[in-house]
């Protein structure tokens, strides 16, 4: 028996010594450095011990709470979207099956385009100069300076291009779901004078109901965490208008060299994150309770 | 409640048939059975029924209407499915009552019909649990008070019976006959279980690669089998078949079964045959007795057979005997132990043995 537990724990020992190094590790390094004064536009106090000072600096910076509430904006209005239009097309695509075959193909490019091919050839093509899409909407007088180039349109873009790259996600989800599902109910619903809203509304949803959370689980924990395509698109601007959270600690790591300091948002943001994931669990849990079969 | 009608109904998948000219009556309050081996249509026959798969010709009447063009949910029809297909996230009230909401019944009548399926069926003590917490028989009680709550003009049984051990099938069999003489409704119901088609039908449909082969009541199935096909289809144990030839002999026309066994020609087959035809001579294990074991035969013949295998089953033992050159089924009423290699005297009933043409596998008709 002893023999077997140690063999089990030598099977694991890799990976548990890849996670100790490439993410316990740097972990810690970060607390650390959060805890003391590290600012390499100011090396002579670098290295001074003062204790939680920067968590207390990052809860009064505005700026960190403006990004903040730019990511909760974003989420709050990209993955109500990814969610609709995804468990749409997946309906859709689940009573035309024979879409599937040209759909899906299409539906999975976005998802195997790295987030920074996806930011510059949103970049690129939304440019009034010489953009495909920038050229059009500049023409029939939209967004003549490009839809970039004020605030409120940078962000709807950034969520549309979210949306955009992020709504097949759900779809595939979805569409697996309900084709895994037995036919017969629905049959049976067919039969007893249920047309495709009552099918929808009483059985198809509240069957995807486990699929559903976890579909958003993943998008959230992701989201919350989009970098890349929005650097690229915007850096975070015009202004501070699509500064997301991430943007945000880049900036104070990267831009300002403030590590310290930068630890410390970092860290809030890990705390933020596991919060929201941990509320959702909690409710995915609480719905998943219930037997399926 | 209404008859049902089909006539000339088709079902391709492609270039398969599934399903070819059926035409078949079903009278108001009839019990009606399809049976028939996987993949003979009888399935997709009802299916077209219910309106879950397009008809490609013919045309189904429910009633005064012919349905071909109506979904399902407009023909009042009721369904039981194989595997129950309840909804899974519905406790047992909601299941029985979902068709009831879509119809917009007021809510207190649902409840009675709810509480009166419930009744009849004996679920009234799990309508608040979940399909997950019932047991197979119970889930498939549920699917029948589904169906019965609506008060259908018929209802369609999948093969309903078909997830449940043995034991809990003969009882549900029970039920299901018990409910249809209580509901008064028109039952078309799919099996692949013979004796599940004896037991329950009026009348039955014998099916076979899309066509219908035979119809009619379970006695007349039973003991005027048209053909090769359906004579060993229904019956436990099969049907004896033996091919044989007619001959001449000095007692008139006979029947060469090998090993020198000849079955003198039943009587009212007298005339039909003659002589050097192949034929294939049936009889069933209840026709083959071991002389002194409840058989009274119309019209006797003996043949002394070594047993080979004998098979007790408590009331009756199978007797396993050499007949001619086959080896035929007996069955001993009220038995006694009998030892293998043991040499019996089996009288066979000659008024019941069956001759079938060799070439066609059509029944030769004799007098009745």
């Amino acid at each position: 028996m002893r023999k077997t537990a140690w063999g089990g724990y030598a099977w694991l020992g890799p990976m548990f010594l890849f996670l100790l190094a490439f993410e316990l590790w740097p972990f810690l390094v970060m607390f650390d450095q959060s805890l003391h004064f590290l600012n390499y536009t100011q090396p002579a106090k670098n290295g001074q011990f003062i204790g939680f000072d920067n968590y207390r600096k990052a809860v009064f910076d505005d700026n960190f709470f403006h990004s903040i509430r730019i990511t909760l904006l974003f989420l709050v209005v990209a993955l109500p979207l990814e969610f609709l239009l995804g468990l749409a097309v997946a309906v859709l695509l689940s009573y035309h099956l024979w879409l599937k075959r040209f759909v899906l193909p299409l539906l999975l490019i976005p998802m195997i385009l790295a987030p920074i091919v996806v930011g510059l050839t949103a970049r690129l093509n939304l440019n009034p100069d010489f953009g495909l899409i920038g050229i059009f909407l500049r023409d029939i007088g939209i967004a003549t300076d490009g839809l970039l180039s004020s605030g409120t349109s940078a962000f709807f873009t950034i969520a549309a291009v979210d949306v955009w790259q992020w709504t097949p996600f759900l779809t595939m989800i979805f569409i697996a779901a309900i084709l895994g599902m037995p036919r017969e109910p629905f049959e049976a619903a067919e039969v007893e004078g249920a047309n495709r809203w009552h099918i929808f509304r009483r059985i198809t949803l509240p069957l995807l109901r486990p699929i559903i959370i976890v579909g958003l689980l993943l998008r959230l924990t992701d989201a919350f965490k989009t970098f890349d395509q929005v650097f690229i698109m915007t850096g975070g601007g015009p202004g501070a208008s699509t500064e997301l959270a991430t943007i945000f600690a880049y900036k104070v790591n990267f831009a300002s060299w403030n590590l310290g300091y930068g630890s410390a948002v970092v860290g809030l943001l890990f705390f933020i994150s596991f919060i929201l994931t941990f509320v959702l669990l909690k409710l995915m849990t609480r719905f998943g309770r219930r037997p399926l079969t | 409640m209404a008859d049902v009608r089909l006539d000339k109904v088709a079902k391709h998948y492609g270039d398969v048939v599934a399903v070819r000219d059926v035409t078949l009556d079903i009278a108001h309050n009839e019990f009606v059975v399809l049976v028939g081996p996987s993949g003979c249509g009888k399935s997709t026959t009802l299916r077209m029924i219910a309106g879950l798969e397009e008809v490609t010709k013919g045309t189904i009447r429910i009633g005064a209407r012919v349905v071909n063009d109506l979904p399902p949910r407009e023909r009042n029809i009721s369904m039981v499915f194989q595997n129950y297909a309840l909804y899974p996230h519905m406790s047992v009230r909601g299941n029985l009552s979902f068709g009831l909401k879509l119809a917009k019944v007021p809510r207190e009548d649902i409840e009675q019909r709810v509480w009166e399926a419930a009744e009849i069926l004996g679920l009234e003590r799990f309508l608040d649990r979940q399909p997950a917490q019932l047991s197979g028989g119970e889930r498939q009680r549920v699917a029948m008070g589904r169906a019965i709550v609506r008060h259908p003009d018929a209802f369609l049984f999948d093969e309903p019976l078909s997830n449940l051990d043995a034991k809990l099938r003969t009882q549900m069999r029970t039920e299901i006959k018990r409910l249809h003489q209580k509901l008064r409704t028109t039952i078309i119901y799919v099996t692949h279980d013979q004796l599940e088609a004896m037991t329950l039908a009026d009348r039955i449909v014998i099916m076979r690669e899309g066509v219908i082969v035979q119809t009619g009541t379970p006695h007349e199935i039973y003991h005027d089998p048209v053909n090769i096909f359906v004579a060993q289809f229904i019956g436990t144990p099969p049907m004896n078949l033996f091919d044989a030839l007619s001959a001449e002999t000095p007692q008139g026309l006979a029947l060469q079964i090998g090993d020198g066994v000849q079955l003198p020609l039943p009587k009212r087959y007298l005339g039909k045959l003659a002589a050097g035809r192949e034929v294939v001579v049936g009889v069933r294990a209840d026709d083959v007795v071991p002389h002194g074991h409840g058989m009274r035969p119309e019209e006797r013949w003996t043949l002394e057979s070594k047993i080979n295998i004998a098979e007790p089953l408590g009331n009756e033992t199978l007797l396993f005997v050499n007949f001619g050159a086959y080896e035929a089924v007996s069955k001993m009423l009220h038995p006694r132990l009998v030892r293998q290699g043991e040499t019996i005297a089996c009288d066979v009933d000659l008024s019941r043995v069956h001759l079938f043409d060799r070439a066609s596998g059509q029944a030769i008709r004799g007098e009745a």
